[in-house]
């Protein structure tokens, strides 16, 4: 649609007004607040929409006051193809003109002519886009569901290589849904109640069909059962006549067996007593001869005795006899023994008479050695007392010595020396003394104070010396007086006789240390006392043993030697004596020992010999009283007769025992046992079987009665039945979520798609106004969700509100520019852009030029300077006119002027209360579904701050119903067309 | 001359569990009829008796119900009828026939065959059988019978006995297999004059004597068997035995093969079936081969659903169903696709033509698109 001019007339504040709009390109309508700008658009909707018989609240609302005319609308437009004038009057003279220029220049009036310009709306206006296509002051902030106007859809599609379907493709993805839906739940995808119900049913089925072949199942166990039992009876049944034909067999044999065993018993306790007798006979046999043997050994036992007693008192007689001559002869031997003693006794006195002398001697010697030696030392001592001087004065002595000899050194070498010389010898006095020189014989002397040398008689030479001379000499006399004094302190004449009275000192100590030494090595301990005492008592001891001298008569030997060897002799002559005595003794012993053992041998048998002869007497006895009792030949008899009897009775338990062990030995008993214990295992069985036949053939004959095959029959019919219709539920429902999964993937690729032809469209816009690095976020319904800035992104909602209706803007434009230019309708501008700062607006100055090269934009304005921006811009100017222009004298293109009459002409921001309610039952009779509040609000164009009275009215009244809670809330128009709304 | 009818595994008492709603008790009344039917030809035909050689009964653990009919249906014969007991209902301890309620409610007219001494018939011919006393026998019954026969043609002796004969059983193993052999030594010497058998569900004559008959179940059981649905009136002369099988049974197991490629073939399918007579005892199956668009087959679908009431059963044997449904661009155009409905009816058609795991659920969905798309 395209609107070329549009002409008012008495409408509403509006006396007359006409505009002319250029095809393309923004025209701004400028008017200052309340001209009517808003009447422009409002009347348009009135003229293309409205009949002129309408009595809509929003006819009536375009009556001005106080004048007599009704409102009326002219419009020059194009609409699909036609483009045609078509005028409108509402309430006064209604009336309807239409004019066709082409393609076909025609005429309609009336009804025919609004129904025409109908059609022609239908088929080429989305009145959806229509209405989406304005932005108005106060709505702006909210976006228009671009997304579901259809014109936009099929340019979005068209741009998109047709990948979004029409409403066709839409009702079979609606239909998919519900195909779906049969099948599982949507919330959660479980299978529905429907495909539940045939699942536990083929379930049911299943059981109850297995419950049945279980029963089935049980017979046939049985009726198995039954057969075996029947076969092991009819086996047990035919065993049992040779079973019961063997034990009769093995029982007769067992009794025989048992006639054999006591006969054989019999036998063995005959053959016991038999055996018995036997024995007792060779008993007494056994005895008899036993007592004949034992008389005749004691008899002889008797006669060995008396034989040995006799050799015994024989040897003894022997022993006695010796014993005495023995003991005489012992007396003899201790009077030789006696006297080798004495003699012995006598020889040891002289020879210790003899050593007592020898000691003698000894002592006396060791006596004078002892007075020597202490003679020696009295002396030593005598001479040590004598020369007694200390060493360190006899070291004094030299010491001063040594220094007048150093003095008189220093005298000699520091003073003047005098040398003489003999050159013939010569007698001279030197210092007073006199003395020879031979030839050749020289003297040095050193000159002390007064020297003189005088050759006697014939000369005297005094020399004397200087002072130094003198001093030194008077130190050597010095010298020589300590000398002195000291020497004569010491005793001593000069320190050659201190120092040898010292070495004589030193000597005499010595020897006196030798001389003790000695004294002490010849006495010990002892004392030259004690040695003296001794000598004397060994005189006396002497003396005494001399007198005392046993062995009177006899010589004395001559020296200690010849003691000795007497002794030694003496000795040697009482040892032999003794030990021939000794051995004699030793042989008397021994025969004495011999004789009592002899004795004792004697005593004891004849002892025994009593004994024995009385034993030999009551043997003897005793035998013959058996004897007479019982003569051996009988006895032997006897004896005889009970070993041939138990013989017999051995012969025949032999037969007997063999007859048994023949029978016993095939086992007769235990198969007997075993035999009937098989029999009446047998019949034990066989009764057990045959109970359990009988139980088997009742219980298969009652569960047989029941019918278990009609139930089987019945439950595989129900479960084929079932089992088909869950399976083909199962397939269609398989199939059902593949054809709404693959629809839906499809449609939201497709859907992708589509949006992105918008999107560069609206970037594009957008770059202007943000900036070139902005992009955008859509929903489904092409709603601005995001707007990025690089890499800030910021959520629709927190954008400023300017930034917002920048955007609502840029999305209109973009809308209009990729609608086809048959589908296109003029974007309507009412007032906006208020949210925008003097920057954004020149840039959008600049977007709305550039869409206006594609798109014919209306701007109704009272602050032309927003759009002072826009390049190119047609300019219309409002204002109150003073005077009434002619009808149908068109004012110059570019002027409009406006004849109005002051008046309150509500804007939407104060519509009154029952315009807001017309507006909104408009809407919903529009819609024709429900909608919701943000929907409502924006397609009437009413304040959002009226909605709340606003709808509380119209739900009292009935005239709207609501649907949903909260967001989903939904209002629609109630069935009722009171308010006369004829559209 | 002596006529009689020989019969055959009744199997009273079983159900077809493909058989749903009203189908099921219909067809086990007629089995029941069949059983009617041959109480009426043999009155007709002059039979002397009915030999009902071996299950009788489905099972011996069947309904109260089913005895009761089945006597029922016995006692309004006018012929001594001679049931045998078989494999399926043998005289073991749950055996029916001795249950109070059988015996008791036994016509005179009915006798089981529950011993192997010979039964007068008529003047001049005997009945011996050979029962099954367990559901396992471990020995050849016949073979057994036929050594207790006195020699000699006179009495003319009927065997009845029941059990799959060694030339014609596979399972070599079987014990109780009835040695053909010996069976037509028996009938060459005179011992036998006519071994009336039961245990195959198709009328069998066996050997070269024609002397030895299966006579097959009088109403069909199942696919597989070969001429179902008959009884033997047989007519035992001195020298010769005529043999002529008649029809009683009316139910039918059929299995239709088609190769399906178009349209063409879908109605010629659908006329083939609709000439099928007597549809409510027509139990079909239909083994489809071939490949078709998404139309055809919705074609299919349809001209099959509309068919299906008349027939007793109408199914699909999808076990050995090859039928590819191939949506091709016509598909897509008669449905005008466009969007992601076309893109997705793309990809769904790849993935029913890779033949992958899911190709046939993926078929299944298209044919789904097909029918959201078409509105139905």
């Amino acid at each position: 649609m395209r609107l070329h001019r549009l002409r008012l007339t008495h409408y509403r504040g509006i006396q007359r007004c006409e505009l002319h709009f250029p095809d393309r390109g923004v025209t701004v309508v400028e008017g200052p607040n309340e001209v009517g700008k808003t009447s422009l658009a409002e009347a348009v909707d009135l003229l293309l929409r409205y009949p002129d018989s309408s009595a809509d609240r929003l006819v009536k609302a375009a009556q001005p006051v106080h004048v007599d005319a009704g409102p009326e609308v002219e419009a020059e437009l194009t609409l699909g193809a036609e483009r045609l004038v078509y005028r409108k009057r509402w309430q006064r003279h209604p009336e309807t003109q239409l004019r066709v220029l082409t393609p076909e220049p025609r005429s309609l009036t009336g009804r025919e002519a609004h129904d025409h310009v109908r059609l022609l709306l239908d088929a080429s206006v989305d009145d959806g886009l229509w209405r989406a296509l304005r932005l108005a002051q106060g709505t702006a902030l909210a976006q228009a569901a671009l997304g579901s106007s259809p014109p936009l859809l099929r340019a979005l599609e068209q741009a998109s290589a047709g990948a979004l379907g029409g409403p066709e493709e839409m009702g079979l993805l609606e239909r998919a849904q519900q195909e779906r839906d049969r099948y599982l739940t949507r919330a959660q995808g479980r299978p529905t109640q429907e495909v539940q119900t045939l699942a536990t049913r083929l379930r049911e089925a299943e059981r109850q069909e297995q419950e049945a072949l279980a029963a089935i199942l049980a017979v046939a166990q049985d009726l198995e059962r039954h057969e075996e039992v029947a076969r092991e009876l009819a086996g047990l049944q035919a065993g049992r006549a040779a079973q019961e034909s063997l034990v009769t067999q093995l029982e007769a044999q067992v009794a025989e067996a048992e006639q054999l065993r006591r006969r054989r018993a019999e036998l063995e306790s005959r053959r016991l007593a038999q055996d018995s007798q036997l024995r007792l006979a060779v008993v007494s046999c056994d005895g008899r001869r036993e007592h004949v043997e034992r008389a005749g050994r004691l008899a002889g036992e008797v006669v060995a005795g008396q034989g040995r007693l006799a050799d015994v008192t024989q040897q003894s007689g022997v022993l006695r006899e010796r014993m005495a001559v023995l003991e005489a002869r012992q007396a003899q031997t201790q009077a030789e023994v006696d006297t080798a003693r004495a003699d012995a006794r006598v020889a040891e006195a002289d020879r210790d008479l003899w050593t007592g002398a020898a000691e003698l001697a000894r002592l006396e010697g060791h006596e004078r050695e002892v007075t020597a030696v202490d003679a020696q030392l009295t002396a030593a001592l005598d001479t040590r007392e004598r020369t007694a001087i200390a060493r360190r004065v006899v070291e004094q002595l030299e010491t001063l010595r040594d220094e007048l000899i150093r003095a008189q050194g220093r005298a000699q070498l520091e003073g003047a020396r005098l040398r003489i010389e003999a050159l013939g010898p010569i007698a001279i006095e030197v210092a007073g003394q006199r003395r020879q020189m031979a030839l050749g014989e020289a003297l040095d002397l050193a000159v002390d104070a007064s020297t003189t040398v005088e050759l006697p008689g014939l000369l005297r030479l005094t020399a004397t010396t200087g002072r130094d001379a003198a001093q030194r000499s008077r130190d050597v006399e010095a010298k020589r007086r300590a000398l002195d004094d000291a020497c004569g302190d010491a005793g001593v004449a000069d320190p050659a006789e201190g120092r040898r009275r010292l070495q004589a000192h030193e000597h005499a100590t010595e020897q006196a240390e030798q001389a003790r030494s000695r004294l002490h090595l010849l006495l010990g301990d002892g004392t030259v006392e004690l040695l003296r005492r001794q000598l004397a008592d060994q005189a006396a001891a002497l003396q005494r043993n001399r007198a005392d001298r046993p062995g009177e008569g006899r010589p004395l030997p001559e020296d200690l030697a010849a003691a000795e060897r007497s002794l030694q002799a003496a000795r040697a002559a009482s040892e032999r004596i003794g030990r021939a005595a000794a051995e004699r003794d030793a042989e008397l012993s021994t025969v004495r020992q011999l004789h009592a053992n002899r004795e004792g041998e004697r005593v004891q048998l004849a002892s025994q010999l009593q004994v024995l002869e009385a034993a030999a007497a009551a043997a003897e006895t005793a035998l013959r009283s058996e004897r007479r009792a019982l003569p051996d030949e009988e006895l032997e008899s006897s004896a005889t007769t009970h070993a041939d009897r138990l013989q017999s009775l051995s012969t025949e338990l032999v037969q007997v025992t063999g007859a048994l062990e023949a029978v016993q030995g095939a086992g007769v008993d235990e198969r007997f046992a075993n035999a009937r214990t098989v029999l009446r295992r047998d019949r034990e069985r066989a009764a057990e079987l045959e109970r359990e036949r009988v139980e088997l053939q009742t219980r298969v004959r009652v569960r047989g009665s029941e019918g278990p095959q009609d139930r089987l029959e019945r439950a595989r019919t129900e479960r084929e039945a079932s089992r088909q219709a869950h399976d083909g539920v199962q397939l269609r429902s398989a199939a059902a979520q593949l054809l709404h999964a693959t629809l839906l993937r499809h449609r939201e690729a497709a859907r992708q798609r589509y949006q992105e032809p918008f999107r560069r469209e609206l970037e594009s816009l957008a770059r202007i106004v943000f900036g070139g690095e902005v992009t955008l976020g859509l929903d489904d319904d092409l709603r601005v969700t995001q707007r990025s800035l690089g890499a800030a992104t910021v959520p629709y909602e927190s954008l400023s509100g300017g930034a917002r209706e920048q955007l609502a803007l840029c999305a209109l434009l973009a809308c209009a520019a990729l609608v086809a230019p048959e589908d296109g309708v003029p974007i309507l501008i009412d007032d906006a852009l208020g949210y925008s700062d003097p920057l954004r607006l020149e840039r959008l100055g600049a977007v709305l030029a550039q869409a206006g090269r594609h798109s014919q934009i209306i701007v109704l304005t009272c602050m032309p300077e927003r759009y002072r921006n826009v390049g190119g811009a047609t300019r219309l100017r409002l204002h109150f006119a003073l005077a009434s222009d002619p009808p149908g004298d068109d004012p110059p293109p570019s002027q409009a002027s406006v004849q109005s009459r002051r008046r309150q002409d509500p804007s939407p921001a104060a519509a009154s209360t029952p315009e807001v309610d017309h507006a909104i039952l408009r809407v919903l009779a529009e819609a024709g579904a429900p909608l919701g509040r943000t929907d409502i609000v924006m397609r009437a164009r009413v304040p959002d701050s009226s909605w709340h009275s606003a709808v509380s009215r119209l739900l009292n009244a009935g005239l709207v119903t609501r649907t949903g809670q909260k967001r989903g809330t939904r209002y629609q128009r109630a069935n009722t067309a009171a308010d006369g709304d004829d559209n | 001359m002596i006529r009689f009818l020989h019969t055959a595994d009744w199997q009273l008492g079983m159900t077809r569990h493909f058989l749903d709603g009203e189908a099921q008790p219909r067809y086990s009344a007629d089995r029941l009829e069949a059983v009617a039917q041959m109480g009426r030809v043999a009155a007709e035909q002059g039979c002397a008796f009915v030999l009902v050689c071996g299950d009788v009964f489905e099972t011996n653990l069947v309904g109260r119900q089913v005895v009761h009919r089945t006597l029922d249906a016995l006692r309004g014969f006018t012929v001594p009828v001679y049931l045998l007991p078989g494999n399926h209902d043998p005289l073991d301890p749950s055996s029916l026939y001795r249950s109070p309620l059988f015996l008791e409610q036994c016509p005179p007219n009915v006798r089981v065959l529950d011993g192997s001494e010979p039964i007068a018939v008529a003047e001049g011919v005997e009945l011996v059988a050979a029962p099954w006393r367990t559901r396992r026998p471990t020995t050849d019954l016949v073979a057994q019978l036929i050594q207790t026969l006195p020699a000699g043609a006179y009495p003319q002796r009927i065997l009845a006995a029941h059990g799959a004969v060694d030339t014609l059983s596979p399972d070599a193993h079987d014990p109780a297999r009835i040695g053909l052999a010996e069976v037509e030594r028996a009938l060459a010497d005179g011992r036998l004059a006519y071994a009336a058998l039961g245990d195959r569900h198709s009328v069998t004559a066996v050997g070269a004597t024609g002397r030895v008959w299966y006579a097959g179940t009088p109403e069909p059981t199942r696919y597989e068997e070969t001429d179902p649905g008959h009884v033997l009136l047989v007519d035992l002369e001195p020298d010769r035995v005529l043999v002529r099988p008649h029809r009683v049974g009316r139910w039918r197991f059929l299995t239709e093969s088609a190769e399906l490629a178009g349209a063409a073939d879908i109605l010629a399918l659908a006329e083939r079936l609709q000439a099928i007579e007597d549809k409510p005892r027509s139990i079909v199956r239909l083994v489809l081969v071939g490949s078709l668009t998404l139309a055809e087959s919705a074609d299919l679908e349809l001209r099959l659903e509309a068919l299906r009431d008349p027939f007793a059963s109408l199914h699909r044997w999808t076990r050995h169903e090859r039928l590819v449904v191939v949506p091709d661009l016509l598909d897509r155009e008669t449905l005008a696709l466009s969007g992601f409905a076309a893109q997705a009816f793309d990809e769904l058609r790849e993935r029913a033509a890779d033949g992958g795991d899911a190709a046939g659920t993926a078929a299944r969905a298209l044919e789904l698109l097909y029918r959201l798309a078409r509105g139905r």
